[in-house]
Order: structure tokens, then C-alpha cells, then sequence
């Protein structure tokens, strides 16, 4: 969804930008393209007037850097250091805090471009003139177009957070499911790490909504807490793979654990989209119905039988968090 | 350490443009900043795979030059030129945007429509600018790749080594505040030090990132490392499970039994966790480590002694499932410490 509604202001910026660089036809107006199109990528998950302020600077640090290359590029050797050192100032300073890497990163291209492509002195000052207009306009936009509001961008980040957990939830008992994870252990574990980076993401960012002060940032807290929990318990279920040394066993509860997988995916899928009734019937069926295997089979065939009560312990506690989510997710 | 790697990547970039820029004035067949542009682009890649993603980003590069050199030529509707750049360049971005989370500018997709854009916006008058400008482009990648396997090489041992001590390290205080949630519901402690490891595997996840799953040819691939960073994840599991199990409020009773065993597996748990920041310190250790066994053996011990032994009996009580669980987990915790310290003889 981030990535849709970034694509749209890209569009957009880039109309507005096209389009004054068509009508006017000054020279040097390229600039204002790279500069607008370029600055509106920037895009952090956090305040929005920091995404504005970071705009801002970094417009105008490409003006400086664009406009002192320019006359460093009447000397070769002058050029090689000074664009030296802004390669590793820049670099040095994505690469240290990465909230600056992708600015620090237009600050080298543009400067290095602008060295390349060096102008008297009337044009460099149009041209520094069309990146500060770029800039207006990326801020503009930015502005403009979907201000993000706490509870919109929870909904936002909640919903892709959801999708994200229920595909984890899927390939954890896909591993059960077609009982080949020692064959294929990598295939396994690449999926699962990504999308283990990719929920802790979401978490992260609604961790930052939850300590904003505005009054949605209370429900941020609450949702967060669930989150958490839910991912924790997914985590926990995974860890059966380790603790089953024969996977085989699996084919005795195999019915029962596609009943619960694909009861969680409905819920999450059903609360991603807000259209959860808090109707956990079919999973709490699911998980009795293993519960029942648990005690007439699996206690007497499973070499630990222990590690299926705590995972039956676990789904319950999903059960519950499911519940007060989806309880929670309608102030949304 | 982490600075010492980040002050060596930015002195490698800043030399390759360096020796581009000296290159592409004596050299340089069309527009010199082809050269630059092309060797800084072709060094935004991740530990451990700097040829592979050198070589994919220059084939991204050449083949948005080639593209938008011969789009710029033939398409002669102002209006429907400035139409595909929007489109293409829009695309491109939506894609990174997708992939990424954090490390946005790493990804091929943005470097692509990066460079189409600079190619549209510079248009060239005949074919003959394209093949000056893929020679620039070759000798830019040329430059910029050499850079970066020569000057400074990432050591990807190095660089392994600097990269999982920060996060053995935040796994310990992690621990440290599970358990401290357990016995003192102290949950804010806990969840920081979560917060932490979150941060500590989104930077290694971007340093190392899926290459150490992958099969194939990478040269600074060994299957220690690749075990090693496995056994990491491992542990994060365990601990994200064990924090699960922590916020459970046991009768405090119950719990109270257990409380010299279960800090002293912290304690050696722990011991371990700085004898392995040690080795990869690459410091001798100066005592010998417990291997937990002793101490789950004593866990155990007095988990029997409290809770009936029968399995059926078990479930009458959440706090006895519960606290098996947490025994489950420092099991786990145990046999991935050990297989951590193996791995690194």
C-alpha cells in the first residue's frame, strides 16, 4: 500500500513537473525533473514533518553541491577531490545513520551530474534555481497528497502487517504439512527470514505511531501489543520443527493442522481487510480437534510428546489474541 | 568495528570516483560523468556478494543507457517521450519500493529507472552517443567493481565477525530482561531490549542479507558462516518465544520455587554469550564455559519435584504447561548455544 501510494505522488510530482519544464522551456529545466522527481522517493515511516524537513534540507544541500561542482569541474584535479570528498562524506553518513542514505545518495548523483555537465555562470544559477523549484514541488506534493493521519496509517501498516504474519503462519505449516523441510531446510528458512524482517518492519513503524502524541496513538499501543503477541505465538508454533526430530508424525494430525492454518488465515485475512466478526469458531474447533489426536495418538506414538501440548497451549493463546484484536481493530 | 567498516566503504566509493574522474577527462568517449555515475552505482552492494551485484546493477545500467538512448532517438512526440519517462521511472521506483524496506537504494529496480531518467533527460542525437556512452558505462563498472573487490576488500570474515557480536550481545540483555519479566513482570526492560534485537537483525539483515540462504557459487560463502547466522535466527526465535511464555503470570508461589535454578542458567547462559563475543573478538578465553547441561539437569530436577510427572496431569494447570514450555525453550536455547560455540572452532 506504501508502495502504491509513493507511486502515486511519484506520478504526480512528475506531471507537475514535466509539465512546467514543457510550458516554460527555460534552460538548465531538466534540473527541476531530477530534483522533483528524485526528492520525492524520500519517504520515512516516522513524523511527517520530518519527511518534509529532510525534503527541505536535502534540496537545498543539492543546490550547494550542484552549484560549487559546477565550478570545481574547471579543474580536473580539483574536481577528482572535492568530488572525493563528498563521496565519503556522503556515503560515510548514509551508510551511519540509514535514515540519510537514500538523500545522501541524490546529493552525490546530482552534484556529480551537475560536475559533468558544467555551465557559465547564468546557467548554473538557473539551474540551482530549478532544484530549489524541484524541491518545492516534492515538498508540495507531499503536503498535499495524503497527509498520513495516525489512524490511517495504522490501518495501513496494521493490514499489510496481518497479510504479512498470515503468510508466515501458512509456510510454518507448510513445514508440517509436506513434512520434506530436512530435505529442503534452506528453501524453508529463506522465506521464513524474510518475512520475519519484513513483520518486524511493520512493528517497528507502529511503534513509532504508538508514542505519538495524538489520542489514535493509544489504539497504536493496544494494536501493537497484540501484534507482538501474535508474532511471538507464530514463532513459538514454528519452533515445533526443531523440537520433532521425525516429521512423519505429522501425517497423523495432518487434517486437523490444515483446519487450524487455514482457520488463522481466514481470521488475519478477514481482519486485514476489517471485515473480522470475531467469529473464532472454526479454529477453536480446529484446536480442540488436535487436542483430541494429541491425547489418543500423539502421547503414545510422538518420541516428545510434551512439545504438542505447548503447541496446543499456543494456539489457544492465539485463539485469544486473535480475539482481542480483532475486539481492538474496530475503533479503527 | 561498525565504523571502522562504514569509514572503509566510503573511502573505497570515494577513491572509485576518484580514479573515474581522472579516467573519464582523458578517456571518456561521450558526457565523463557516465564514468562516475556508472562506478558509484555499480558499489551500492551488500557484504559478501560485491562481484554478483556489481555485475547485476552494470547490466541494469546498460541496459536502461541502451534503452533510453534509443527511446530518446526514435520516439520524436515530445509529449509521449516525457509520457514513457513518467511511467518507466514511476514503475521502477513502485518496485524498490515494494522489495525494500529500509535499504530502499540497494535495489536494482531504482538504480535502473535512476539511470533511465538521467538517459531521457540527456538525449542523445544518433546511435553512435549510445555506444560512447556503454563505453563510458563499462569503464565506469570496470572501476568501480575492481574498487571494491581491491581497495579495501570487504573481508567477509571481517565483516561477519563485526556484525553478529552486536547482536549476540543484544540477545543477552534480551534474555536478561525475559527473565526479569518472568520473576518481576518488568515488561518495559523487556520490551526495549526487544526493540533492540529488532534493530540489531534489520541492520545485520541488511549487511547479510539472503545470500547466506542461498545455494550456488559465492566466494565468500562458507558453510560455517552460513550454519552460524542460521543458529543466530535460532536463537531469536527462542527468545521471541520465550517472551511469550514470560508475560503468562504464574502463581508467584509456584514460580518463586524456581528462581535460583533459573538465574543460574541466566547466569551461564550468559557466560556463554560473552565466551562466544570473545572468540569472535578474536580473544582467547581466559575460563572455561558451562555448557548449561548441569544447570537444565537441576531445572529439571525441581520441576519434577513440584509438578506431578504424569503428562496427563500436566495440563490440568496453565502454569505448569507454561513453565514446560519455558523449559522447552531454554532446552532449545541450550543445544543452539552449543552448535553456536561449535561452529566456531
Amino acid at each position: 500500500m506504501i508502495a502504491f501510494q509513493q507511486s502515486i505522488r511519484t506520478l504526480i510530482t512528475a506531471f507537475i513537473v514535466f509539465f512546467i519544464y514543457q510550458y516554460f522551456k527555460l534552460p538548465e529545466g531538466y534540473w527541476l525533473i531530477l530534483s522533483g522527481l528524485l526528492l520525492a522517493q524520500v519517504y520515512l515511516k516516522d513524523l511527517f514533518w520530518k519527511n518534509i524537513f529532510l525534503i527541505f534540507i536535502s534540496g537545498m544541500i543539492i543546490a550547494l553541491n550542484v552549484f560549487v561542482a559546477n565550478f570545481a569541474a574547471e579543474n580536473m584535479l580539483v574536481l577528482a577531490f572535492y568530488l572525493f570528498f563528498t563521496t565519503f562524506i556522503t556515503v560515510y553518513v548514509g551508510l551511519f545513520n540509514a535514515t540519510f542514505l537514500l538523500t545522501a545518495f541524490f546529493i552525490n548523483l546530482l552534484g556529480t551530474l551537475s560536475a559533468g555537465l558544467n555551465v557559465d555562470d547564468g546557467d548554473i544559477v538557473a539551474r540551482v534555481g530549478w532544484v530549489l523549484l524541484g524541491t518545492f514541488v516534492a515538498m508540495l506534493v507531499r503536503i498535499v497528497f495524503w497527509p498520513p493521519r495516525i489512524k490511517q496509517e495504522l490501518k495501513r501498516e496494521l493490514d499489510d502487517c496481518l497479510s504479512l504474519l498470515n503468510e508466515l503462519q501458512k509456510d510454518i505449516f507448510l513445514i508440517y504439512l509436506n513434512r520434506d523441510y530436512l530435505d529442503k531446510h534452506y528453501a524453508y528458512e529463506i522465506e521464513l527470514h524474510q518475512k520475519r524482517m519484513q513483520i518486524l518492519a511493520f512493528i517497528q513503524t507502529i511503534r513509532s505511531l504508538s508514542i505519538k502524541k495524538a489520542p489514535a496513538a493509544i489504539l497504536a499501543k493496544k494494536c501493537l501489543g497484540h501484534v507482538t503477541n501474535i508474532y511471538e505465538i507464530i514463532i513459538a508454533l514454528g519452533n515445533l520443527r526443531y523440537r520433532v526430530k521425525d516429521h512423519t508424525t505429522f501425517e497423523v494430525c495432518e487434517k486437523e493442522l490444515k483446519k487450524i492454518t487455514d482457520a488463522i488465515s481466514s481470521e488475519l485475512t478477514d481482519l486485514a481487510k476489517h471485515k473480522s466478526t470475531s467469529d473464532l469458531s472454526k479454529l477453536l474447533s480446529g484446536i480442540l480437534e488436535f487436542e483430541e489426536v494429541y491425547r489418543s495418538t500423539l502421547i503414545l506414538v510422538g518420541s516428545d510428546p510434551i512439545v504438542y501440548l505447548i503447541s496446543i497451549r499456543n494456539l489457544y493463546a492465539l485463539h485469544d489474541e486473535l480475539k482481542l484484536l480483532a475486539d481492538d481493530m474496530r475503533e479503527i | 568495528m561498525i565504523r571502522s567498516y562504514i569509514t572503509k566503504r566510503s573511502l573505497t566509493r570515494a577513491l572509485a570516483v576518484f580514479i573515474a574522474v581522472i579516467v573519464g577527462h582523458s578517456y571518456s568517449l561521450s558526457e565523463p560523468f557516465w564514468i562516475t555515475i556508472t562506478a558509484i552505482l555499480v558499489m551500492q552492494t551488500a557484504v559478501g556478494v560485491t562481484l554478483r551485484q556489481g555485475v547485476e546493477r552494470f547490466v541494469a545500467i546498460v541496459f536502461s543507457v541502451a534503452m533510453g538512448t534509443l527511446l530518446a532517438i526514435f520516439v520524436k512526440q515530445i509529449v509521449l517521450l516525457d509520457f514513457l519517462i513518467i511511467v518507466l521511472f514511476t514503475f521502477c521506483c513502485y518496485l524498490a519500493a515494494r522489495d525494500s524496506t529500509r535499504y530502499f537504494m540497494l535495489t536494482a529496480p531504482f538504480l535502473l529507472g535512476t539511470t533511465f531518467l538521467v538517459v531521457m533527460l540527456l538525449p542523445a542525437q544518433s546511435g553512435d552517443v549510445m555506444y560512447a556512452r556503454l563505453y563510458d558505462v563499462s569503464m565506469g563498472a570496470i572501476i568501480g567493481i575492481l574498487t571494491n573487490l581491491v581497495i579495501f576488500p570487504t573481508r567477509a570474515d571481517d565483516e561477519f565477525r563485526n556484525n553478529v557480536i552486536p547482536v549476540l550481545k543484544a540477545y543477552s540483555s534480551y534474555l536478561t530482561a525475559i527473565i526479569e519479566l518472568l520473576f518481576q513482570h518488568n515488561n518495559e526492560n523487556a520490551e526495549t531490549q526487544q526493540v533492540l534485537v529488532e534493530d540489531t537483525l534489520q541492520t545485520q539483515s541488511a549487511f547479510f542479507p539472503v545470500w547466506v540462504y542461498e545455494r550456488g557459487f559465492s566466494y565468500a560463502l562458507r558453510p560455517g558462516h552460513r550454519h552460524f547466522l542460521v543458529m543466530t535466527e535460532r536463537v531469536a526465535q527462542i527468545l521471541y518465544s520465550m517472551h511469550h511464555i514470560a508475560r503468562h503470570k504464574f502463581e508467584p508461589e509456584f514460580l518463586k520455587q524456581f528462581h535460583d535454578t533459573v538465574y543460574n542458567y541466566l547466569r551461564q547462559a550468559n557466560n556463554i554469550f560473552q565466551a562466544l563475543t570473545q572468540v569472535l573478538n578474536l580473544n582467547k578465553l581466559t575460563e572455561g564455559v558451562s555448557d548449561l547441561n548441569e544447570e537444565l539437569i537441576a531445572l529439571e530436577k525441581k520441576f519434577l519435584e513440584v509438578v506431578p510427572v504424569s503428562l496427563e496431569l500436566l495440563d490440568l494447570s496453565n502454569d505448569y504447561v507454561y513453565f514446560v514450555a519455558l523449559i522447552a525453550d531454554l532446552k532449545d536455547l541450550r543445544a543452539s548455544l552449543v552448535s553456536l560455540g561449535q561452529a566456531l572452532r
